[in-house]
C-alpha cells in the first residue's frame, strides 16, 4: 500500500514536472501548412522555446499569434529587425539595401516588394516556401510581443 | 403480423421521442454548431445542395459576394483539389436573447490536397464571424464576414 502511494506520488511528480517544463520552457508544435517548406513541411513535429521577451535575430524560425480573440498562430522566419529595410527584388530579398543569402530556400523572381522600414517593436516575417505568389501566404511586419517561441528542432514523420 | 405491428409501434415511439427530445433539450446553440457542421462537410464534399439550403436566400458577405456565387465558387474551388479537409477551432456561438439570430465566430482552417498530387498540403487559415437567422424552416446562414488579422 505504501509502495503504491510512493508511485503515485512520484508519478504525480513527473507529471507536475512535465506540465511546468511545458507551459513554461518548452512547448511542442505540430506544423500545418507547407508555408515554412522545404526547412518544415506539414505535420513535422516542432520542438519550441517559449520567449517572453523576444530579442530578435535574423534567420529565427518562431511561432507567434495574432493580436485578434480568438488568435491564430503562425510559424515563420524572421527576415529583418527593427530599424532595418527589408526589400524583395526578383525574389532576392535586400536588407538595408544588401542582399540577403538564404541557402535555406529557392528563389521565385516574381516576388517584389517596395522597401520597407521595420519599427522599433516589431520584425519582417516571412515563409521559406516561395513557389506561391508572395500574397498567399501570410507575411510581413509582426509585433514582437506577439512572439511567443523560437524554434530549438523538428522531427518529421515519415510519410 | 404481430411482429409487425410491434416494429412499427416501437418505430413511432422512437420518433415522438425523438422529436420531443430535439425540441425540448435542443438548445439553438447546438443547432448552430450542427448547421455549421453540415457546412463544413458540405464544403469538404462538394455537396453544393446541401450548402445552399444552409443559405439564406438574401445571404451576403465581406466580398460583396451572394448566394448563387458563393455556391458557385465553392464549386469551381472543389474542383481543383482531389480532398479538402477543414478543421474549426475555437468556435464560439452566441444566440441573441430573441433566440431569433446567432453569431458564429471560428478559426476555420483549410487543408487541401491538390489534384494528382500524394504529399503536397495547402493551407489557408482565416478567421471568420458568421450570422444566422431562424425562419421556418429552421436557422440559416445569412452573413459571412472574414475580420482583418492584427499582427499589432
Amino acid at each position: 500500500m505504501k509502495r503504491r502511494a510512493k508511485s503515485l506520488l512520484w508519478l504525480l511528480l513527473v507529471g507536475a514536472c512535465l506540465f511546468l517544463v511545458v507551459r513554461f520552457v518548452v512547448m511542442p508544435n505540430v506544423v500545418v501548412g507547407d508555408s515554412m517548406s522545404p526547412t518544415l513541411k506539414s505535420w513535422d513535429l516542432c520542438l519550441m522555446q517559449r520567449v517572453y521577451h523576444y530579442q530578435p535575430q535574423r534567420g529565427d524560425i518562431v511561432t507567434f499569434r495574432t493580436a485578434d480573440d480568438p488568435p491564430l498562430y503562425f510559424v515563420k522566419r524572421v527576415i529583418a529587425l527593427p530599424g532595418e529595410t527589408a526589400s524583395i527584388e526578383h525574389g532576392v530579398f535586400y536588407i538595408d539595401g544588401k542582399p540577403l543569402s538564404e541557402p535555406y530556400t529557392t528563389i521565385n523572381p516574381d516576388w517584389q516588394m517596395e522597401r520597407t522600414l521595420v519599427p522599433e517593436g516589431k520584425v519582417f516575417v516571412v515563409g521559406d516556401n516561395r513557389d506561391f505568389e508572395r500574397e498567399v501566404y501570410v507575411h510581413g511586419l509582426v509585433a514582437t510581443r506577439l512572439v511567443q517561441a523560437r524554434l530549438l528542432g523538428h522531427w518529421r514523420w515519415k510519410r | 403480423m404481430k411482429w409487425l405491428m410491434r416494429i412499427v409501434v416501437v418505430a413511432l415511439v422512437a420518433f415522438l421521442v425523438w422529436q420531443v427530445w430535439q425540441r425540448v433539450f435542443v438548445t439553438d446553440e447546438t443547432r448552430v454548431r450542427r448547421l455549421l457542421s453540415t457546412m463544413v462537410s458540405a464544403v469538404e464534399k462538394g455537396d453544393v445542395f446541401r450548402l445552399s439550403d444552409a443559405m439564406a436566400a438574401d445571404y451576403s458577405d465581406d466580398w460583396g459576394t451572394d448566394k448563387s456565387t458563393v455556391i458557385g465558387g465553392v464549386h469551381a474551388f472543389r474542383a481543383q483539389y482531389d480532398a479538402i479537409f477543414i478543421h474549426l477551432s475555437d468556435l464560439t456561438v452566441t444566440v441573441e436573447p430573441n433566440h431569433q439570430k446567432a453569431q458564429a465566430v471560428f478559426i476555420a482552417k483549410i487543408i487541401a490536397k491538390a489534384k494528382g498530387s500524394l504529399t503536397d498540403s495547402e493551407v489557408r487559415a482565416d478567421r471568420f464571424r458568421l450570422y444566422f437567422r431562424k425562419d421556418d424552416a429552421g436557422w440559416k446562414l445569412i452573413r459571412a464576414e472574414s475580420p482583418e488579422l492584427k499582427f499589432d
